[in-house]
């Protein structure tokens, strides 16, 4: 590994420095390490260097069933957990060509939104956090409190939720969700404006996002962005509109666009779509249905834990589906893309017939957005590298995996 | 496009590179010689009735004891038509080659990252490749390749079954 001195390179160039820009570095997001070549303060070249979280999570996968391995899909990006779990579970009922309840798909849609709104308060608040307006990071950690206390009445756990399992729910909603969802629809959206009136109108804020981090929609398309990356550039690609699943066709909401294809368009793009989040969450929880949370295919989906403390029955099918696993009716391969909060999500399940995956390839949106970085960062200054890593919106347990 | 006119387009037009035409998971897939993956490639990409112009995954499979060798396989996108393509190559192995397949970071720029990913984790040689230096794992790493079928590693173990 290189020092982290800073050195002239070679003779020739001897103003250009070579520095790196983390891998322990509060703006990077985590362990990103970006190798820059500077001419004085402008970066000359951009090389990411990835991989220090690197845990081999799709061998892992291969290794586990597919009811163990859904655990796996939370810890990839961390931040969208439920979103994980969905994009997993899409694929293994497509495999398993196993039938959801409708309650289950409505609650999975308002969960998922209720994820993107997680996801995209975090990005708000560490992406103003790097750029100086530390604010906005407790703002935005005060809401997300209350959806990580929503998420531990639903599952148990604030963020290794594991909530969205193959075949529907794995606990019946909590008693009081509907009155929790209530709750947020009521407070957020003038929360939302809080944030807009701290930052949208902001000269500093403007300044230093405004015209920084271009890319332009032929590149963008090129490098294969996805999700708001890419729809600050102006390109009209929401895998929720473009292919819907789960019943996302019948509802009303509309996609944020960007027209400049900068930083500022991405940050524009992204609070537009809290409040159209919050569309779907509204329509989602007025809609809800009654009836089972998970399907009732015995043969692959766990029966209720109250029935197997009950039902000779459920206790034999339960036993059989931890102990043996399930195994799917054919050989084959599924892939169900998502929209996460980053972009397109999906994992490719290859199955040889026996009760663990072939092999799991995931379809990392955070890895390739950030192949494309050094389109935005070269020729630029500095302290623009900062603010564009922020607009990207990386997690980087998502892009080492 | 739907898949299956796709498929049809496809077949037709490509019929002496492409074989095996099936619609997978909604997704119209084909199969091509590993000799014919970069110039399919090409050719997709600037075919102005395709419009091919994003990667959406890519990735390889170990299928060295089934099929004899890794399947790589690339799924590509069109956003003007939203209609995706998915295409196959088999890449013959036997134990511990590395298999030799030509790259297409020219083609699509987004593919150099994947193709890095794949040669570490895979050992698959992409020939012409602007930057095969490793991408996820250690500069010094030297302990084979993981994703590979009954690979171990010092602290990697696969607990026996039920």
């Amino acid at each position: 590994m290189d020092n982290l001195e800073t050195k002239p390179i070679g003779p020739s160039d001897q103003k250009l420095m070579e520095i790196n820009m983390g891998p322990q570095h509060p703006a990077t997001h985590g362990v990103l390490r970006l190798v820059l070549q500077l001419d004085g303060e402008t970066v000359i070249k951009c090389t990411p260097v990835i991989g220090y979280l690197h845990t081999g999570i799709e061998k892992t996968m291969e290794n586990k069933t597919y009811l163990q391995a859904l655990t796996c899909t939370d810890r990839i990006d961390y931040l969208g957990p439920m979103l994980n779990n969905f994009a997993y579970s899409l694929a293994v009922e497509k495999l398993f060509e196993l039938d959801v309840p409708p309650k289950a798909q409505w609650a999975r849609i308002c969960l998922a939104e209720l994820t993107r709104l997680n996801s995209h308060l975090v990005w708000l608040g560490t992406h103003a956090l790097d750029i100086g307006a530390m604010t906005m990071f407790f703002y935005t950690f005060r809401e997300r409190e209350v959806l990580l206390k929503l998420f531990e009445d639903c599952s148990g756990q604030r963020m290794m939720t594991s909530y969205i399992i193959p075949g529907g729910l794995y606990y019946d909603l909590p008693p009081d969700f509907d009155k929790s969802i209530r709750i947020i629809l009521e407070t957020f959206p003038s929360r939302i404006d809080e944030y807009e009136d701290l930052l949208t109108n902001n000269q500093i804020w403007i300044n230093r996002t405004k015209g920084v981090g271009v890319i332009s929609p032929e590149d963008a398309i090129g490098y294969g962005l996805t999700g708001p990356t890419l729809r600050g550039s102006g390109v009209n690609y929401d895998v929720r509109k473009a292919n819907p699943y789960s019943g996302y066709e019948k509802f009303d909401f509309e996609v944020p666009l960007g027209s400049n294809c900068d930083c500022y368009d991405r940050y524009l793009c992204r609070v537009a779509e809290l409040r159209q989040s919050l569309r779907i969450i509204r329509q989602a929880i007025d809609g809800l249905p009654d009836g089972p949370f998970r399907s009732e295919n015995r043969k692959f989906v766990l029966p209720p834990k109250f029935d197997v403390f009950t039902s000779m029955e459920a206790m034999i099918h339960h036993f059989k589906l931890v102990a043996h696993g399930m195994i799917p009716p054919a050989k084959g391969e599924a892939y169900v893309p998502i929209e996460s909060g980053k972009g397109e999500l999906g994992f490719y399940i290859v199955s040889d017939g026996t009760k663990k995956p072939y092999r799991v390839k995931v379809r990392p949106p955070c890895f390739i957005n950030l192949a494309a970085i050094h389109k935005m960062v070269e020729g630029r200054l500095i302290a623009d590298v900062i603010a564009v890593i922020g607009s990207i919106d990386i997690v980087l347990g998502e892009v080492d995996r | 496009m739907d898949s299956s006119s796709l498929l049809k387009l496809l077949s037709e037009e490509y019929q002496e590179r492409v074989f095996d035409g099936k619609i997978i998971t909604d997704v119209a897939t084909v199969s091509v010689n590993p000799g014919n993956w970069v110039s399919i490639c090409h050719s997709l990409r600037d075919d102005k009735s395709l419009l091919l112009h994003s990667i959406s995954n890519f990735g390889a499979i170990d299928f060295r004891e089934k099929l004899g060798g890794y399947q790589i396989v690339l799924t590509v996108f069109s956003h003007q038509f939203n209609h995706k393509i998915t295409i196959k190559t088999l890449l013959p192995a036997k134990e511990d080659d590395s298999p030799i397949v030509g790259t297409i970071s020219g083609v699509w720029p987004s593919a150099e990252w994947f193709e890095r990913e794949m040669a570490e984790l895979f050992g698959i040689i992409f020939e012409g490749h602007p930057d095969p230096r490793h991408l996820l794992l250690d500069d010094d790493w030297d302990e084979g390749y993981p994703m590979r079928r009954g690979w171990s590693g010092k602290d990697f173990v696969v607990k026996p079954e039920i």
